[in-house]
Protein backbone atom coordinates (compact mmCIF):
# COMPACT_ATOMS: atom_id res chain seq x y z
CA UNK A 1 0.00 0.00 0.00
CA UNK A 2 1.32 3.75 -1.26
CA UNK A 3 0.50 7.11 -0.45
CA UNK A 4 1.12 9.51 -3.06
CA UNK A 5 1.10 13.38 -2.62
CA UNK A 6 -0.08 14.22 -6.63
CA UNK A 7 -0.41 17.90 -8.05
CA UNK A 8 -2.85 19.87 -7.26
CA UNK A 9 -4.84 17.47 -5.07
CA UNK A 10 -4.92 18.81 -2.22
CA UNK A 11 -5.15 15.86 0.51
CA UNK A 12 -2.91 13.01 -0.12
CA UNK A 13 -4.43 10.36 -1.92
CA UNK A 14 -4.00 6.33 -1.12
CA UNK A 15 -3.28 4.09 -3.78
CA UNK A 16 -3.01 0.07 -3.34
CA UNK A 17 -0.78 -2.30 -4.77
CA UNK A 18 -0.11 -5.17 -3.70
CA UNK A 19 2.88 -8.19 -3.53
CA UNK A 20 1.82 -11.82 -3.76
CA UNK A 21 3.64 -15.25 -5.05
CA UNK A 22 0.74 -17.13 -6.28
CA UNK A 23 1.75 -21.06 -6.57
CA UNK A 24 0.80 -23.76 -8.41
CA UNK A 25 1.25 -27.15 -7.62
CA UNK A 26 1.63 -29.38 -11.28
CA UNK A 27 2.95 -32.46 -12.47
CA UNK A 28 4.43 -33.66 -15.93
CA UNK A 29 4.33 -37.18 -17.12
CA UNK A 30 6.13 -38.53 -20.21
CA UNK A 31 4.31 -41.45 -20.87
CA UNK A 32 6.48 -44.18 -22.73
CA UNK A 33 7.60 -42.58 -26.13
CA UNK A 34 8.90 -39.03 -24.77
CA UNK A 35 9.95 -41.25 -22.29
CA UNK A 36 12.68 -43.07 -23.89
CA UNK A 37 14.17 -40.16 -24.45
CA UNK A 38 14.62 -39.94 -20.59
CA UNK A 39 15.55 -43.08 -20.35
CA UNK A 40 18.38 -42.79 -22.24
CA UNK A 41 19.81 -40.10 -20.44
CA UNK A 42 20.78 -43.04 -18.20
CA UNK A 43 23.71 -43.73 -20.82
CA UNK A 44 24.10 -40.28 -21.46
CA UNK A 45 22.82 -40.91 -24.44
CA UNK A 46 20.26 -38.82 -26.73
CA UNK A 47 17.50 -40.99 -28.69
CA UNK A 48 15.32 -39.59 -30.72
CA UNK A 49 12.30 -41.21 -33.12
CA UNK A 50 12.36 -41.10 -36.91
CA UNK A 51 9.81 -40.90 -39.22
CA UNK A 52 8.72 -43.73 -41.48
CA UNK A 53 7.44 -41.68 -44.17
CA UNK A 54 9.91 -38.36 -44.33
CA UNK A 55 12.84 -39.59 -42.35
CA UNK A 56 12.21 -36.62 -40.15
CA UNK A 57 13.60 -37.07 -36.80
CA UNK A 58 12.29 -35.68 -33.58
CA UNK A 59 13.37 -34.63 -30.26
CA UNK A 60 12.32 -35.33 -27.71
CA UNK A 61 10.53 -38.23 -29.92
CA UNK A 62 6.64 -37.88 -30.38
CA UNK A 63 4.02 -41.20 -30.89
CA UNK A 64 3.37 -39.51 -33.88
CA UNK A 65 5.40 -37.94 -36.94
CA UNK A 66 3.87 -34.21 -36.41
CA UNK A 67 3.89 -33.64 -40.21
CA UNK A 68 2.95 -36.99 -41.44
CA UNK A 69 0.30 -38.16 -38.83
CA UNK A 70 2.05 -41.72 -39.27
CA UNK A 71 3.20 -44.08 -36.50
CA UNK A 72 6.72 -43.98 -35.61
CA UNK A 73 8.85 -46.61 -34.29
CA UNK A 74 11.79 -46.43 -34.87
CA UNK A 75 14.06 -45.02 -32.83
CA UNK A 76 17.74 -43.32 -33.85
CA UNK A 77 20.84 -42.00 -31.99
CA UNK A 78 21.71 -38.40 -32.47
CA UNK A 79 24.55 -35.95 -30.81
CA UNK A 80 25.67 -35.95 -28.18
CA UNK A 81 27.51 -33.00 -29.83
CA UNK A 82 25.61 -30.44 -32.01
CA UNK A 83 26.03 -26.95 -33.64
CA UNK A 84 24.50 -23.90 -32.13
CA UNK A 85 21.15 -22.46 -34.68
CA UNK A 86 20.33 -19.82 -32.09
CA UNK A 87 21.18 -18.48 -28.53
CA UNK A 88 18.56 -16.34 -26.80
CA UNK A 89 19.91 -14.33 -24.01
CA UNK A 90 17.56 -13.73 -21.02
CA UNK A 91 17.83 -10.77 -18.88
CA UNK A 92 14.14 -10.89 -17.29
CA UNK A 93 14.26 -13.16 -14.05
CA UNK A 94 11.66 -15.55 -14.92
CA UNK A 95 10.57 -18.06 -12.20
CA UNK A 96 11.67 -21.73 -13.15
CA UNK A 97 8.54 -23.72 -13.97
CA UNK A 98 10.11 -26.80 -11.72
CA UNK A 99 11.07 -25.38 -8.64
CA UNK A 100 9.46 -21.61 -8.45
CA UNK A 101 12.69 -19.88 -7.57
CA UNK A 102 13.69 -17.17 -9.92
CA UNK A 103 16.61 -17.77 -11.79
CA UNK A 104 19.55 -16.44 -12.07
CA UNK A 105 20.27 -13.73 -15.10
CA UNK A 106 21.76 -13.42 -17.50
CA UNK A 107 20.75 -17.04 -18.94
CA UNK A 108 20.81 -18.39 -22.44
CA UNK A 109 18.73 -21.00 -24.28
CA UNK A 110 20.30 -22.17 -27.40
CA UNK A 111 19.33 -24.38 -29.99
CA UNK A 112 21.57 -27.10 -31.12
CA UNK A 113 21.00 -28.97 -34.40
CA UNK A 114 22.66 -32.26 -32.76
CA UNK A 115 24.95 -34.66 -34.91
CA UNK A 116 22.64 -37.16 -37.16
CA UNK A 117 19.04 -34.87 -36.67
CA UNK A 118 17.52 -33.59 -39.47
CA UNK A 119 17.58 -30.52 -40.74
CA UNK A 120 15.39 -28.00 -38.51
CA UNK A 121 14.73 -30.29 -35.75
CA UNK A 122 16.94 -28.42 -33.09
CA UNK A 123 17.04 -29.13 -29.19
CA UNK A 124 16.91 -26.24 -27.09
CA UNK A 125 18.44 -26.44 -23.59
CA UNK A 126 20.74 -24.55 -21.65
CA UNK A 127 24.18 -22.90 -21.91
CA UNK A 128 27.18 -22.98 -19.62
CA UNK A 129 26.83 -19.50 -18.03
CA UNK A 130 30.62 -18.81 -18.69
CA UNK A 131 29.72 -19.39 -22.40
CA UNK A 132 27.27 -16.78 -22.73
CA UNK A 133 29.62 -14.03 -24.08
CA UNK A 134 31.96 -16.48 -26.37
CA UNK A 135 29.15 -18.45 -28.32
CA UNK A 136 28.13 -17.84 -31.97
CA UNK A 137 25.80 -19.33 -34.13
CA UNK A 138 27.46 -22.42 -36.29
CA UNK A 139 29.78 -23.03 -32.77
CA UNK A 140 30.01 -26.65 -31.65
CA UNK A 141 28.46 -27.66 -28.14
CA UNK A 142 28.79 -30.71 -26.46
CA UNK A 143 26.39 -31.64 -23.08
CA UNK A 144 27.66 -31.55 -19.73
CA UNK A 145 26.42 -34.40 -17.58
CA UNK A 146 25.67 -34.74 -13.87
CA UNK A 147 27.74 -36.76 -11.87
CA UNK A 148 25.20 -39.36 -11.22
CA UNK A 149 22.23 -39.93 -14.75
CA UNK A 150 19.72 -41.75 -13.73
CA UNK A 151 17.64 -40.62 -16.34
CA UNK A 152 15.61 -37.55 -14.94
CA UNK A 153 15.46 -34.34 -16.38
CA UNK A 154 17.87 -32.91 -14.23
CA UNK A 155 20.20 -35.44 -15.89
CA UNK A 156 22.02 -33.21 -19.09
CA UNK A 157 22.96 -29.73 -16.91
CA UNK A 158 23.83 -28.06 -19.90
CA UNK A 159 25.68 -27.57 -22.84
CA UNK A 160 29.15 -25.68 -23.21
CA UNK A 161 31.55 -25.12 -26.35
CA UNK A 162 33.64 -27.77 -27.90
CA UNK A 163 36.76 -26.23 -28.42
CA UNK B 1 4.30 -51.51 -30.16
CA UNK B 2 1.53 -52.50 -27.70
CA UNK B 3 4.10 -54.27 -25.56
CA UNK B 4 6.56 -50.88 -25.68
CA UNK B 5 2.89 -49.49 -24.22
CA UNK B 6 2.90 -51.41 -21.34
CA UNK B 7 6.68 -50.75 -20.38
CA UNK B 8 6.13 -48.55 -17.72
CA UNK B 9 10.37 -47.93 -17.43
CA UNK B 10 10.01 -45.60 -20.08
CA UNK B 11 7.56 -43.59 -17.81
CA UNK B 12 9.12 -40.65 -16.20
CA UNK B 13 6.75 -38.34 -13.79
CA UNK B 14 8.24 -35.38 -13.03
CA UNK B 15 6.76 -32.90 -9.85
CA UNK B 16 6.83 -29.18 -9.69
CA UNK B 17 6.34 -26.21 -8.14
CA UNK B 18 5.01 -22.97 -10.29
CA UNK B 19 5.75 -20.29 -8.42
CA UNK B 20 4.24 -16.71 -9.95
CA UNK B 21 5.54 -13.49 -8.17
CA UNK B 22 2.94 -10.73 -8.64
CA UNK B 23 2.98 -6.99 -8.30
CA UNK B 24 -0.66 -5.74 -8.60
CA UNK B 25 -1.85 -2.33 -8.66
CA UNK B 26 -5.17 -1.24 -8.32
CA UNK B 27 -4.94 1.88 -10.17
CA UNK B 28 -6.20 5.44 -9.08
CA UNK B 29 -9.91 4.64 -9.75
CA UNK B 30 -9.66 1.01 -8.28
CA UNK B 31 -8.19 2.46 -5.04
CA UNK B 32 -10.51 4.87 -4.26
CA UNK B 33 -13.04 1.82 -4.54
CA UNK B 34 -11.53 -0.48 -2.73
CA UNK B 35 -10.54 2.55 0.32
CA UNK B 36 -14.29 3.42 0.19
CA UNK B 37 -15.36 -0.22 1.04
CA UNK B 38 -12.93 -0.70 3.38
CA UNK B 39 -13.20 2.66 5.63
CA UNK B 40 -16.72 4.15 4.45
CA UNK B 41 -18.26 0.47 3.85
CA UNK B 42 -19.87 2.09 1.02
CA UNK B 43 -19.71 0.99 -2.54
CA UNK B 44 -18.68 3.21 -5.21
CA UNK B 45 -19.58 3.76 -8.78
CA UNK B 46 -18.87 6.30 -11.65
CA UNK B 47 -21.88 7.65 -14.24
CA UNK B 48 -21.74 8.55 -17.78
CA UNK B 49 -23.90 11.60 -18.07
CA UNK B 50 -24.01 11.37 -21.85
CA UNK B 51 -24.78 7.62 -21.82
CA UNK B 52 -26.66 7.84 -18.77
CA UNK B 53 -25.31 5.06 -17.31
CA UNK B 54 -23.81 4.05 -13.80
CA UNK B 55 -20.93 1.60 -13.94
CA UNK B 56 -20.06 -0.78 -11.07
CA UNK B 57 -16.67 -1.83 -10.55
CA UNK B 58 -15.79 2.19 -11.47
CA UNK B 59 -13.66 2.51 -14.22
CA UNK B 60 -11.77 5.73 -15.80
CA UNK B 61 -13.54 5.84 -19.00
CA UNK B 62 -17.21 5.21 -20.36
CA UNK B 63 -16.77 2.00 -22.33
CA UNK B 64 -19.87 3.71 -24.77
CA UNK B 65 -18.03 6.78 -25.25
CA UNK B 66 -14.72 7.09 -24.16
CA UNK B 67 -15.59 10.17 -21.73
CA UNK B 68 -13.79 10.03 -18.91
CA UNK B 69 -15.55 9.64 -16.18
CA UNK B 70 -13.11 9.60 -12.86
CA UNK B 71 -14.86 12.53 -11.26
CA UNK B 72 -18.47 11.34 -11.35
CA UNK B 73 -18.58 9.33 -8.35
CA UNK B 74 -21.85 7.92 -7.23
CA UNK B 75 -22.47 6.20 -3.83
CA UNK B 76 -24.85 3.02 -4.43
CA UNK B 77 -27.03 0.95 -2.14
CA UNK B 78 -25.67 -1.82 -0.19
CA UNK B 79 -28.44 -4.06 -1.55
CA UNK B 80 -28.46 -4.81 -4.83
CA UNK B 81 -30.84 -8.24 -7.07
CA UNK B 82 -28.85 -11.02 -8.48
CA UNK B 83 -29.14 -11.16 -12.05
CA UNK B 84 -27.47 -14.36 -12.90
CA UNK B 85 -25.27 -17.09 -10.44
CA UNK B 86 -23.33 -20.05 -11.01
CA UNK B 87 -22.51 -22.46 -7.62
CA UNK B 88 -18.42 -23.51 -7.68
CA UNK B 89 -18.44 -27.41 -7.24
CA UNK B 90 -14.44 -27.82 -7.34
CA UNK B 91 -12.26 -26.98 -4.27
CA UNK B 92 -8.55 -24.69 -5.04
CA UNK B 93 -6.43 -23.01 -2.84
CA UNK B 94 -6.69 -19.95 -4.72
CA UNK B 95 -9.97 -20.09 -5.05
CA UNK B 96 -12.15 -18.18 -1.60
CA UNK B 97 -14.24 -20.44 -0.42
CA UNK B 98 -14.36 -23.82 -0.23
CA UNK B 99 -16.86 -25.47 -2.49
CA UNK B 100 -19.49 -25.04 -3.33
CA UNK B 101 -20.21 -21.65 -3.16
CA UNK B 102 -22.35 -19.29 -4.78
CA UNK B 103 -20.81 -16.88 -7.37
CA UNK B 104 -23.68 -14.22 -8.72
CA UNK B 105 -24.14 -10.88 -10.42
CA UNK B 106 -25.71 -8.90 -8.49
CA UNK B 107 -27.04 -5.11 -10.09
CA UNK B 108 -27.08 -3.23 -6.67
CA UNK B 109 -29.66 -0.53 -6.34
CA UNK B 110 -28.15 2.87 -8.49
CA UNK B 111 -26.16 0.66 -10.80
CA UNK B 112 -26.99 -0.40 -14.65
CA UNK B 113 -23.94 -3.15 -14.33
CA UNK B 114 -23.31 -5.88 -12.27
CA UNK B 115 -20.82 -6.64 -9.84
CA UNK B 116 -20.03 -10.50 -9.37
CA UNK B 117 -19.29 -11.43 -5.47
CA UNK B 118 -20.17 -14.59 -3.15
CA UNK B 119 -23.66 -15.12 -1.72
CA UNK B 120 -23.81 -16.78 1.67
CA UNK B 121 -26.09 -17.51 4.31
CA UNK B 122 -28.43 -19.80 1.98
CA UNK B 123 -28.20 -23.17 0.61
CA UNK B 124 -26.87 -22.66 -3.54
CA UNK B 125 -29.91 -24.67 -4.43
CA UNK B 126 -32.20 -21.75 -3.39
CA UNK B 127 -30.34 -19.36 -4.51
CA UNK B 128 -32.07 -17.59 -7.64
CA UNK B 129 -32.40 -14.74 -10.09
CA UNK B 130 -34.50 -11.58 -8.97
CA UNK B 131 -33.16 -12.59 -5.30
CA UNK B 132 -32.22 -9.54 -3.10
CA UNK B 133 -28.91 -9.32 -1.18
CA UNK B 134 -27.22 -7.12 0.73
CA UNK B 135 -23.93 -6.68 1.46
CA UNK B 136 -21.75 -7.52 4.55
CA UNK B 137 -18.19 -5.80 5.00
CA UNK B 138 -15.22 -7.54 5.87
CA UNK B 139 -14.24 -7.64 9.93
CA UNK B 140 -10.69 -7.35 8.80
CA UNK B 141 -9.29 -5.68 6.24
CA UNK B 142 -7.23 -7.00 3.07
CA UNK B 143 -6.93 -3.68 0.72
CA UNK B 144 -8.92 -5.68 -1.55
CA UNK B 145 -12.47 -6.29 -3.36
CA UNK B 146 -12.84 -8.87 -0.27
CA UNK B 147 -12.84 -6.11 2.03
CA UNK B 148 -16.73 -6.85 0.74
CA UNK B 149 -16.77 -9.71 2.29
CA UNK B 150 -20.01 -11.49 0.61
CA UNK B 151 -23.62 -10.62 0.01
CA UNK B 152 -26.60 -12.47 2.43
CA UNK B 153 -29.98 -12.72 1.40
CA UNK B 154 -32.25 -9.59 2.92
Amino acid sequence: MTMVQRKGVAETEELISLRCVNTIYQRFATGPVMGRWFSGFRERRFLANRCPRCGRTQIPPREICAQCRVRVEDFVEVGPKGEICEIDVYYYASPDPLTGKVRETPYATIYILLDGATEQETFAHRLRKEDIDKARKGDRVRPVWAEETKGRFKDLLYFELDR
Amino acid sequence: MATERENKENCFVVEAKMALPNHYFAGRIGSRFIVSLRDHHQILGVRCEKCHKVFVPPREYCERCWTKLDENWVTLGNDGEVTNYTVVWYNERHLPRKAPYVLAQIRLEGADTTLTHIIQGIDPEDVHVGMKVSAVFAEKTTHTIMDLDHFEPV
